[in-house]
């Protein structure tokens, strides 16, 4: 008992520090994409900004609606950063670091983690504002589309390895990381484009288009409430590199440095690639990302499933 | 299926394309500066604004004249003085608000007494602190930028003003004929006076390179 206590507080600590951490590192990428300085004012280059930027959102004013539905309203943040949380509980930083290895390690992720877009659907429908109503059934099409391809890559994985808990995938790939094998490496590339739309990230980010709906879901919401939805989003790219580190690239394994830091380094990499990606990309079509997810992704992870599955059995 | 499998192949070789060149740009040097704490020098031919020489200005009222929207004002008095007549300036204002940055106070000006300076940061606290500024005062631009000083301004005005090269432009030439370059020696020795190759503004080639471009070339018609 008192041991998970211990794990809960260390990992709401670690997604606090890195959702500070993700911020300031997305300003300072984009800035230089677009050769600019970003940040420069607080501490070294503006590494303290965050803080500084989350000090200002914890005393600001909450404004709610007044045509929002309030009890969804206010429950949504929740519903989106929880999950995220407790995601984080049976990923395996090292060998020994992890809160809980249940033996549904994966199946436990992938169902908590959609979740989400409940939350998403709620804080679309609660605010009662059409831009967050579009953003909410955006974000609903698009995670449940994506879900698709993303567990089929998944269940390839778990093929391959014999076990759905995250410290046995990790232990399966001692002899060499997945994403050296032909197949699995295809499958790491549908994983790295569906998870992209999972966390509403360009080129997938229609439900919080700027440009069109203002700031979709997440409209309305202000100060503390606002900056959970933040942190969410944050987190969520953090966790979706964990579980591609952990699933593909050898999770915690690694020469000469301990687990640990081969773990954080794979997954700010993993979380970097994203950001580069994220600048230098248009947004897509709504039409064309779900054509892409129904008729590209899904058909081509069925028949990566069935090839490698007829491979094995022969 | 084919044109399918087409588009998707060229969409992934753009996106590598794009985040080719976004790497590029990642490691390029940044274009805009840390604006508060790092300033950039202003071109030579950049007008600020209006600053004065005290000791310079001979009172010839030449400025006052020709300032199109009278936003400079000159008054003097006259003392004998060792048998001699004395002329003191007693007020010489200028309003920044009715300024509109022409620049014939300095290119008219027989002295170089008036001059536009590099200032670019002039947003004041108060309406009146811009209205009348007194140019016989030294920290007449404090207020504006705490940074600001006479002096700098004065020798920035000697080595970079408008219609004169840059500094470096007179010692090339000076160094040219110096190192004996073939070509270029027959032509010196042959331009004793101002010619017409020297005649354009931004190119005191023979003349002095801090005389008021305007006094100097004056073409021989
Ligand atoms: S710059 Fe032009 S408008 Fe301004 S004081 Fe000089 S002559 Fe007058
Ligand atoms: S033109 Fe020059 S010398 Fe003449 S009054 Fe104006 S500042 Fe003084």
């Amino acid at each position: 008992m008192m041991n998970l206590l211990i794990g809960g507080i260390s990992v709401v600590g670690f997604i606090s520090l890195s959702a500070m951490f993700l911020i300031w590192l997305e300003r300072k990428i984009s800035a230089h994409i677009q050769n600019r300085m970003g940040p420069m004012i607080c501490g070294w280059h503006g590494s303290l900004q965050s803080i500084a930027d989350s000090l200002k959102l914890l005393l600001k004013e909450n404004i709610v609606p007044s045509g929002a539905d309030k009890l969804v309203w206010s429950l949504a943040p929740f519903f989106v950063t929880v999950p995220v949380v407790m995601a984080f509980l049976t990923v395996p930083f090292s060998k020994t670091l992890i809160v809980r290895d249940l033996n549904v390690g994966i199946l436990y992720v992938a169902s908590i983690t959609s979740i989400c877009v409940l939350g998403i659907f709620m804080a679309g429908w609660g605010s009662n504002n059409k831009y967050s109503l579009l953003g909410g059934m955006r974000s609903a099409a698009q995670i449940i589309s994506y879900e698709v391809p993303l567990l089929l890559s998944i269940v390839l994985v778990v093929m391959e390895a014999g076990t759905l808990s995250m410290q046995g995938i990790v232990q399966a790939q001692e002899q060499g990381w997945y994403v050296l094998k032909p197949n699995l490496a295809f499958a790491f590339l549908i994983y790295l484009i569906s998870s992209t739309a999972e966390v509403n990230r360009v080129p997938f980010d229609i439900p919080e288009a700027e440009s069109e709906l203002g700031a979709g879901y997440h409209t309305e919401y202000t100060g503390m409430k606002f900056a959970m939805f933040f942190v969410a989003e944050y987190t969520n790219l953090v966790v979706v590199s964990a579980i591609a580190t952990t699933l593909f690239l050898g999770g915690w394994q690694g020469p000469l440095l301990p687990g640990l830091f081969w773990f954080l380094i794979k997954v700010y990499g993993l979380v970097c690639l994203s950001m580069w990606v994220r600048w230098t990309l248009p947004r897509v079509r709504m039409d064309q990302m779900m054509t892409f997810a129904w008729k590209v992704l899904t058909p081509l992870s069925i028949l990566n499933l069935l090839v490698s599955g007829w491979w094995m059995v022969r | 299926m084919f044109r399918q499998i087409k588009v998707i192949y060229l969409g992934f070789i753009s996106l590598l394309i794009g985040m080719r060149v976004t790497a590029q740009n990642f490691f390029a040097p940044a274009v805009t500066l840390d604006y508060p704490r790092k300033k950039k020098p202003m071109e030579h031919n950049f007008r600020g604004m209006v600053d004065l020489i005290p000791p310079d200005c001979v009172i010839c009222y030449q400025c006052i004249k020709i300032c199109p929207t009278a936003a400079l004002f000159l008054s003097h008095t006259q003392k004998v003085e060792a048998e001699k007549k004395v002329k003191e300036i007693t007020k010489f204002t200028f309003n920044a608000e009715l300024c509109c940055f022409c620049g014939l106070c300095d290119e008219i000006c027989p002295t170089d007494a008036i001059f536009m300076n590099k200032l670019y940061e002039v947003s004041a606290f108060s309406h009146d602190q811009i209205l009348s500024i007194d140019l016989m005062n030294p920290n007449k631009y404090k207020h504006l930028d705490s940074n600001y000083s006479l002096d700098a301004e004065i020798n920035d005005n000697k080595l970079r003003t408008v219609g004169i090269a840059p500094k470096p432009a007179p010692a090339a030439a000076a160094v040219a004929p110096a190192a004996g370059a073939s070509p270029a020696n027959p032509a010196a020795p042959a331009a004793p006076g101002p010619t017409t190759s020297t005649a354009t503004e931004t190119k005191p080639a023979d003349g002095g390179p801090t005389t008021n471009p305007t006094t100097e070339n004056k073409q021989p018609s």
